[in-house]
């Protein structure tokens, strides 16, 4: 460091002991070094001395501004942008995101109870000669006791497994015509085989039942089929809740548009300016509720009196953090277990920001080409309402929403 | 996501003055920049609270108008202190006061050192031939009150970047102050 930095440095209390006296010593026998200590003393001086002809009415701008015909506001960035700008925050965010991301995608189906039977776990003749019946004692759609349904033949999709309480079969044994009873109550391994009537049924792994009554042999016996060829029976929405976690995360962003058009934008828009994110609950097969925090800006139009009493039309386009319950309702009832399954939807949020309530209504879309992630996209209207002097108004807009909810 | 305006130069800031729905934000920072330079201007010379609050907001006004005319880039400070003086000497010119004897005293200097104030209009006619960088560093640090590292989070660099650029700033002010000062030292 040269020895004008040092000046500046011991007039801003930034140096050592050791350093001062050295530099003490320097200005002592430089003539120079010490008027350059009288210029940057008296620049100081000069200013410092005079801070307060430095200092502005707050009235000044809002006066300019309405001169030349401009909107001096400018909305001082809310608590949630102020967090969540800090970097510590979009740190653990990110993470937070990534991790929920990789989870969905790798760990779908691997859940003990959605393990499937596949093609190399399952010998070939068990497909071939087994048309495995399932004839439950009670109806699977209410009865919540029973597991799930598996499917051997499309190893695709996690498919949940169930059995009945009770199996029913007829077949050939020794060719006499075998009809048969057996309880399924437990998965275990593959073979059973009946001292009674010599039947051996070969099932996928993890099936076991015990047989009150004799195996069922699967060369034996043909099942009437009435569950594996239907590959939507069985997918009961009670089978389904039981099996996975009814709560999703959803994130979105959007684009809008302001009604009126807006005239004048933010100086700095928010971090995670029109992002949202929902946390999502499925009551049952087509409702579902949550709660959203959003990002976005409204456009702001409005009178007032101002300070030197005139009438005058503000205009603002203030960053916001609106927080609203949802309340999402799907138009048609699909199987939410299967795939590729287009859903269309209704959405009504209530919520509000800093500025007043906030209401909106949409429809939408949803797409689930795996089994817990869907891509969402939707129409919606918003409006705001907000007071100004006891004038109460309003700022709308429609905004096209598209994400991504992940399941857990 | 739009840039933050903080973040604009001068001569960006000039140019959004021509988009509709981003002059009054640009604007907005240009004003917010220069605000402190020009209300120390426009008090130097014009001692009424009231005449000086006039010449700061018409010198913004005028500014305005002149930015909006002229499509290439100004010197936004040099252009504010051509206008501030040019009000403040219309003012006095136009302004007769007629003083008693015994009144003197009161509209005698308000402790306003005469060589301080003339150093501080110097420094302040002197800020306008600094690099923009250098300048913004100043003023901020100078005419705003703010902490070296209020300085640097504004401008996105570091605390050492930002001591660095108000010392550069000063010591450019000093070299090009040197023959007033010499002459202010010599009186």
């Amino acid at each position: 460091m040269n020895n004008i930095d040092n000046l500046h440095s011991l007039l801003e209390g930034g140096l050592t002991d050791a350093e001062e006296k050295n530099l003490y010593a320097e200005l002592s026998s430089d003539s120079i070094l010490r008027g350059e200590m009288r210029n940057i003393l008296a620049l100081n001086e000069s200013v410092s001395s005079n801070r307060t002809m430095f200092l502005t009415s707050p009235s000044s701008k809002a006066a300019i501004f309405s001169s030349i015909g401009l909107t001096a506001g400018a909305v001082a960035p809310s608590l949630f942008s102020r967090i969540v700008s800090s970097k510590i925050f979009l740190s653990i965010a990110s993470s937070i995101l990534t991790t929920i991301a990789i989870f969905s995608i790798f760990n779908f189906g691997s859940s003990e109870e959605t393990v499937l039977s596949n093609e190399n776990q399952t010998p070939n003749y068990v497909k071939e000669t087994i048309e495995l019946a399932l004839l439950p004692e009670q109806n699977f759609e209410e009865n919540s006791d029973i597991v799930a349904y598996r499917s051997f033949a499309n190893t695709s999709f996690a498919k949940p497994v169930s059995f009945a309480n009770t199996l029913q079969g007829s077949g050939n044994q020794n060719g006499n015509q075998v009809q048969g009873n057996t309880i399924a109550d437990k998965f275990d391994n593959v073979d059973y085989v009946s001292e009674s009537k010599n039947i051996t049924l070969n099932l996928a792994p993890k099936l076991n039942y015990t047989d009150n009554l004799g195996t069922l042999s699967a060369r034996s016996y043909s099942f009437e089929n009435t569950s594996f060829e239907n590959q939507n029976n069985g997918y009961s929405k009670n089978e389904f809740s039981q099996l996975k976690s009814r709560f999703s995360l959803e994130w979105n962003t959007s684009e809008s548009v302001h009604f009126p058009e807006e005239r004048i934008t933010p100086s700095q828009f928010a971090t995670f300016h029109n992002n949202s994110i929902s946390l999502l609950y499925d009551v049952n097969s087509r409702l579902t509720i949550g709660a959203n925090a959003r990002q976005e800006t409204f456009y702001l139009v409005y009178k007032g009196i101002a300070n030197n009493n005139l009438s005058t039309i503000y205009e603002q386009q203030p960053n916001l953090s609106s927080f609203s319950g949802l309340l999402r309702y799907d138009l048609f009832e699909v199987n939410k277990n299967m795939p590729y399954e287009l859903e269309t939807f209704t959405e009504l949020q209530l919520g509000g920001n800093t500025l007043g309530p906030v209401g909106r209504i949409g429809i939408g879309l949803e797409f689930r080409p795996v089994r817990n992630i869907t891509f969402v996209v939707a129409g919606q209207y918003s409006q705001l309402r907000f007071w100004h002097q006891n004038n109460g108004f309003q700022s709308e807009k429609f905004s096209l929403n598209y994400g991504v909810r992940f399941g857990f | 996501m739009s840039k933050a305006f903080k973040s604009y130069t001068d001569a960006e800031l000039i140019n959004l003055l021509s988009d509709r729905k981003k002059e009054s934000a640009a604007f907005s920072e240009i004003f917010e920049r220069y605000k402190s330079l020009t209300s120390a201007y426009s008090k130097l010379y014009v001692k009424d609270h009231d005449a000086a609050e006039d010449i700061f907001q018409e010198s913004f006004i005028r500014l305005y108008k002149t930015l909006k005319k002229k499509k290439d880039p100004q010197n936004i400070p040099g252009l504010l202190i051509t206008i501030c003086r040019n009000l403040s000497y219309n003012l006095k010119r136009d302004t007769k006061i007629k003083v008693a004897p015994e009144d003197v005293s009161l509209i005698s200097e308000d402790g306003i050192n005469f060589e301080n104030k003339e150093l501080l209009e110097l420094v302040l006619m002197a800020v306008e031939f600094l690099d923009e960088k250098y300048r913004r560093a100043f003023m901020l640090r100078e005419f705003d009150g703010y902490q070296h590292k209020e300085i640097a989070k504004v401008e996105d660099i570091t605390i050492g970047n930002a001591k660095l650029r108000v010392r550069r700033a000063k010591q450019k002010i000093i070299e090009i102050l040197q023959p007033y000062i010499k002459d202010l030292e010599k009186s």
